[in-house]
């Protein structure tokens, strides 16, 4: 049995599962713009209905740092080097180089702003049916010509399904080099080629597998289109909060 | 009771580039409610056949017909009489949820949603998946992924079902529940066409036995017939536990 990806759907009846995914989908370009512009006190304030859904869902903060350890190695990243380009007053110096607390401040923003987008993008994703996505952005599309958008929406379904496949062929490709003292190896290009390419060539069997398998089924783009489930009232309510939170991180 | 044939193969061959594998001058005509098991050692050219029966693959010369018409005429109707279980189920699931995976056939007939929806919920109760509806196909266990998938080709309504070597990766109790499940889809009066080299564990149920070897029909007739003259074809004599520990000094 294979493990699911953090970002998998996950069924239930919280609000945000049963919000109309054409709102959500606007809700989230909105408000990942506005995080892009937000201070700490906006995003402590995004933060807290944000971890009340994921707390709803089953996950909590142990397991999103868990599964997010290599994003959060990125993010650590960005607060050093901005610690580093920022002058200011040093808190450690080592020759000529100094790290400044206004960096540090300005990097651990940053940071923050990175971590609320990517945990936005998780709600999104966790309580939107990868179907519900696929009609909303097919409705999205529609109006605008000469993009396939019933093809754009099998794209991302199918992007969706080959995820945690992919996952599952690196975890295996990884454990089968290791077999074979494969980890010996200390040149990590070396070692990234042949993960790299042997999960390559993984991807393009199973990408030919599934392409058959789907001709097999009368693939076509005439389709029957995906079922909109429209949502009440409330949509209204959580744009207009949303249009607010935006407007008031910007002025 | 003898029905006509709908499914003709006529000559049919395919040739690879390079000259490896391929099928040659087979003929085959198959008809409702007949359980046939084509086996054959690897490279016998079993799923380069199997592929031609819903037109994922045009034979080099040969043609194959679906009620007198050529199968090409009209490859929407042949892929939905002509339903296909791929080997491996992790490459064949395409949808999100379970749900979505069923659904994916009708949605490409251009069925209308309510008759999608009462299709798909009708089929997961039929197979013991309505639990499962909205998880991920990721989370299934290898005999739920192989039921989902026999489910999507159901729901398609097909005359035929074939398999590709469907116990491939199973364990015993996965395999018994999957025969069951084949049996009764035969039962149901659909024809089956089950690609395997281990003929163990169907011989029982085959109507009629046919035996590819180099990418040739090399042998057919029922079952019981050729049941002694497997190994000669490079196949699992039957009960070969029996007999290898009867031999064993």
């Amino acid at each position: 049995m294979t493990g699911l990806n953090l970002f998998a759907f996950k069924p239930g009846r919280t609000p945000a599962h049963t919000l109309d995914p054409r709102c959500k989908l606007f809700l989230v370009c909105l408000l990942g713009i506005g995080l892009v512009n937000a201070g700490w006190a906006a995003c402590a304030a995004f933060s807290v209905p944000v971890f009340l859904i994921l707390n709803r869902l089953g996950i909590g903060m142990a397991v999103l740092f868990r599964q997010l350890k290599y994003f959060l190695v990125f993010l650590i990243f960005i607060i050093l080097v901005r610690g580093l380009a920022v002058p200011g007053t040093p808190v450690i110096s080592l020759f000529d180089y100094a790290v400044s607390i206004e960096g540090l401040t300005q990097g651990g923003l940053v940071a923050l702003r990175f971590f609320m987008v990517m945990v936005l993008g998780l709600v999104f994703s966790a309580t939107t049916r990868p179907a519900d996505l696929k009609a909303a952005v097919q409705w999205c599309l529609g109006p605008v010509p000469f993009i396939p958008e019933k093809r754009v929406g099998v794209m991302i379904s199918l992007a969706l399904r080959f995820l945690p496949l992919i996952l599952s062929q690196a975890r295996e490709t990884r454990q089968a080099i290791q077999a074979r003292c494969g980890d010996r190896q200390k040149n990590p290009v070396k070692r990234t080629l042949t993960l790299t390419l042997a999960l390559l060539g993984k991807s393009i069997l199973s990408a030919e597998g599934l392409a058959l398998a789907m001709a097999a089924r009368s693939y076509t783009d005439a389709r029957t289109d995906p079922k909109l489930v429209p949502g009440g009232r409330e949509p209204y309510a959580i744009l207009a909060g949303s249009i607010t939170f935006t407007l008031l991180v910007f002025l | 009771m003898t029905h006509k044939p709908f499914l003709d193969i006529d000559n049919i061959s395919h040739a690879y580039a390079g000259g490896h594998g391929g099928i040659f001058d087979i003929s085959l005509s198959i008809s409702r409610g007949e359980f046939i098991v084509l086996a054959g050692g690897n490279g016998s050219g079993k799923t380069t056949l199997i592929r031609h029966l819903n037109g994922l693959l045009k034979p080099d010369a040969g043609n194959i017909r679906l009620y007198g018409r050529d199968i090409f005429k009209d490859i929407s109707l042949t892929r939905q009489t002509v339903g296909m279980v791929f080997q491996d189920a992790d490459t064949q699931i395409v949808g999100e949820t379970v749900f979505d995976e069923v659904a994916f056939g009708p949605e490409n007939l251009g069925l209308d949603r309510e008759t999608i929806e009462t299709r798909v919920t009708a089929m997961l109760q039929d197979l013991d998946l309505a639990r499962f509806r909205d998880r991920h196909p990721a989370t299934l266990s290898g005999g739920e992924k192989r039921r989902l998938t026999i489910a999507g080709i159901l729901v398609m309504e097909p005359e035929l079902v074939i398999f590709d070597e469907p116990f491939a990766n199973m364990d015993y109790p996965a395999v018994l529940e999957l025969i069951k499940m084949i049996t009764a889809i035969h039962q149901s009066g659909k024809a089956v066409l089950m690609a395997t080299h281990d003929v163990d564990m169907v011989i029982q149920y085959a109507t009629r036995m046919v035996i590819m070897s180099g990418g040739r029909i090399v042998s057919q007739g029922p079952a019981p017939d050729l049941a002694p003259n497997l190994a000669q074809f490079g196949l699992k004599p039957l009960c070969a536990c029996r007999n290898t520990r009867e031999n064993t000094p």
